[in-house]
């Protein structure tokens, strides 16, 4: 009987552990958050103007002033995140994507940088991207959660 | 009675105890030195030896307060200074950050701005093309039936954004012409008894071979042609303004232009045979409005030289080309439509100049004459045009249709000669001298093509089989120039950087002298 109520409360408490254990990693390591220098006059974008504005089809902020645009490293993570979340395209489609505007329009794609906050920080008007779990609060606003 | 009896011996033991005490005590005292009592010792130095004494145990107790005090105190100094090294250690690090933040930032802005100062890229193409029509066939006047290679395309961009608003763009068009360009051929009228007749113009070329005198190589020189050059300055998404030579706005072609860009190799006829002018030279007001994050509306108001035989350089008339422009896109992930509309009118003038001099009749110059020189400015072809483009296109999960046309009315004040080839299409002889009317030209294609789902491990590879239908008449009441043509074939994008082209043709002229024709083309076409 004994034997039977130790192997009925060792199960109880190992069952709690997997139930009640934590989530495994935590918060999603590819969430990403879309960023801006204070000055920048907007609180929030979509993300359907984020990739107007990462495809240069649109330029400016509302009321003026020239986006300045960052992105990130090509290979890094937060890049790959970009875009898969924003730009629904991978790197070669990307690629292709900046091919065809060079000729059509002459556009050219952002140019990218080794630390998208410290650029961010740096440059007014300025506009860009990095992984939540690298982000620094203070240094810049954030406009999209993704 | 009887316990007084016991009590008086009880006494007296207790008393015999005590006095032995007494003198035991007394005899202890003898064997000791004689101390001395207090009471009998010096009161003053008593007094002070005790005050002394009371004097020390206080300052003594009060030394360990202070003892211990102070040691509370150096513990909690102690604790202070702990959790000040730990502040410091934190602020030095953070001033280490800062100084590379510092750092970093130049290079940041930089890294930034130097990315946008000056862009060089271009693309150009190599295809191959072979006619299939007989060796006597009217289409060799365009090219022999034998296949050839051929570099269709070198483009060349320069791109500078100067500051946040002004940029400038130049695409500069490098070409084997026009060395080779056909500029006469002979002709010759055969009668039905086999007699001929030739005007005796002989078959000219042009040939810039020329030798280098140092090398003794030959070489052919080549040429170059301004395909746009301009300023553009957006301080606002809904307002910009392009100053310089620009490709008209209109339709889908002319913007993408380019042979990596364009699905088939073949140019559309509508495109080829300028039923709106491909560039112009002036100003253009342009926008883009955004009603909401997926809609957006575009505008351009063009003002330039128009058309004109020497447009470009310098107009031949004070009249300009006006044309707007309207387009609506829709823009999603997975789907994107637009559909547009460009309007145009403009005059076109040829002159030719003729020097006059007044003179004398012994051949002096007449200066008093009303006006001794003069330069006569005298137009030989004057036209003024209405044109209309509509254009259209669907994109959705690798499906694009697309479609555009063009509506053309030319009406002539000075009517030129029509072209030999032209007229001889619509029944003139060889000696008759025909004048073009009036005329209205169209051009209308249908393009459909599907990017084939490859998998994942192919990595950047794009197939997209299409076909491309078109109907035009560019001079309407000109027989030669109405034609049907269907285009089927493959684009394939092994990378973003290079795009592959197979294709046939096959063509349809209404007029029974051209007859049909059919042609394959392949293409490479490379951006860089």
């Amino acid at each position: 009987m004994k034997t039977w109520i130790l192997i009925f409360s060792a199960s109880l408490v190992l069952g709690g552990v997997f139930v009640l254990r934590p989530a495994s990693g935590g918060a999603d390591d590819t969430t990403l958050v879309i960023i801006a220098h204070p000055s920048v006059p907007v609180s929030r974008l979509s993300a359907n103007e984020v990739r107007q504005i990462f495809l240069k089809e649109r330029t400016n902020w509302p009321g003026g002033g020239k986006i300045v645009l960052m992105n990130a490293k090509s290979g890094s993570p937060e890049r790959a995140a970009f875009q898969a979340k924003v730009l629904g395209m991978d790197d070669s489609a990307e690629k292709a994507y900046w091919q065809k505007q060079k000729i059509k329009k002459g556009l050219t794609p952002p140019p990218e940088i080794s630390n998208t906050q410290r650029g961010v920080f740096s440059l007014q008007q300025s506009l860009s991207y990095c992984l939540k779990s690298q982000y620094k609060t203070g240094t810049s606003k954030v406009l999209l959660t993704l | 009675m009887m316990k007084l009896t016991y009590a008086i011996p009880a006494l007296a033991l207790l008393l015999a105890l005590s006095s032995r005490t007494g003198l035991a005590q007394q005899a202890d005292d003898a064997a000791k030195p004689a101390a001395r009592s207090p009471t009998q010792a010096d009161p003053a130095t008593a007094e002070r030896e005790k005050e002394s004494r009371d004097n020390v145990a206080s300052r003594l107790f009060a030394m360990e307060a202070t003892i211990e005090q102070q040691s509370k105190e150096i513990a909690e100094l102690k604790a202070e200074s702990g959790d000040q090294k730990k502040k410091n250690a934190e602020l030095e690090e953070k001033l280490a950050n800062v100084e590379d933040d510092v750092a970093l930032i130049g290079e940041s802005a930089e890294d930034v701005k130097s990315q946008d100062y000056l862009s060089v890229f271009g693309f150009f193409d190599l295809s191959y093309f072979k006619g299939f029509w007989d060796k006597d066939s009217i289409y060799n006047m365009y090219l022999p039936a034998y296949g050839t290679f051929a570099i269709t395309n070198a483009n060349i961009y320069f791109r500078s954004q100067m500051t946040n608003t002004l940029g400038a763009i130049a695409e500069i068009r490098f070409s084997f012409l026009p060395h080779g360009y056909e500029t006469q051929y002979e002709a010759e009228s055969v009668f039905p008894d086999g007699s001929t007749a030739s005007d005796n113009r002989p078959y000219d070329r042009v040939d810039t071979t020329v030798r280098d005198p140092i090398t003794t190589i030959d070489f052919q020189q080549g040429g170059v042609t301004i395909e746009r050059i301009h300023l553009t300055y957006t301080p606002f998404d809904w307002l910009g303004i392009i100053a310089g030579r620009f490709l008209t706005p209109y339709g889908i072609w002319n913007i993408d232009h380019g042979s990596p860009v364009v699905l088939p190799a073949r140019i559309p006829n509508l495109v080829y045979r300028q039923l709106l002018p491909q560039a112009q030279t002036g100003l253009q007001l342009y926008g883009r409005v955004f009603p909401t994050d997926r809609i957006f509306f575009d505008y351009a108001l063009t003002l330039s030289n128009g058309r004109g035989p020497t447009e470009a350089l310098v107009d031949l008339d004070e009249n300009k080309g006006l044309g707007l422009r309207l387009k609506l896109t829709y823009s999603g992930r997975n789907f994107t439509f637009f559909t547009g509309t460009y309007g145009y009118t403009g005059e076109y003038t040829d002159i030719k100049k003729r020097s006059v001099v007044q003179l004398n009749p012994d051949l002096t110059q007449n200066r008093d004459a009303d006006k001794p020189l003069a330069t006569q400015l005298i137009p030989t072809e004057a036209y003024r045009e209405y044109a209309i483009s509509y254009d259209i296109s669907f994109e959705l999960f690798g499906v694009l249709l697309q479609s555009e046309a063009v509506w053309r009315r030319v009406d002539y004040s000075i009517h030129p000669e029509m072209l030999p080839s032209n007229a001889i299409f619509n029944g003139a002889s060889a000696t008759d001298v025909l004048y073009q009317p009036d005329y209205l030209g169209y051009g209308v294609y249908v393009l459909l093509a599907y990017t084939l789902p490859v998998p994942e491990s192919w990595g950047a590879l794009k197939i997209t089989p299409f076909v491309f239908y078109e109907r035009g008449a560019s001079i309407e009441n000109v027989e030669s120039t109405k034609v049907h043509m269907i285009t089927w074939g493959l684009n394939v994008k092994p990378s973003p950087f290079v795009t592959l082209k197979g294709e046939g043709t096959a063509g349809w002229a209404d007029s029974p002298l051209l007859g049909n024709a059919r042609n394959l083309m392949l293409q490479m076409a490379v951006s860089f």
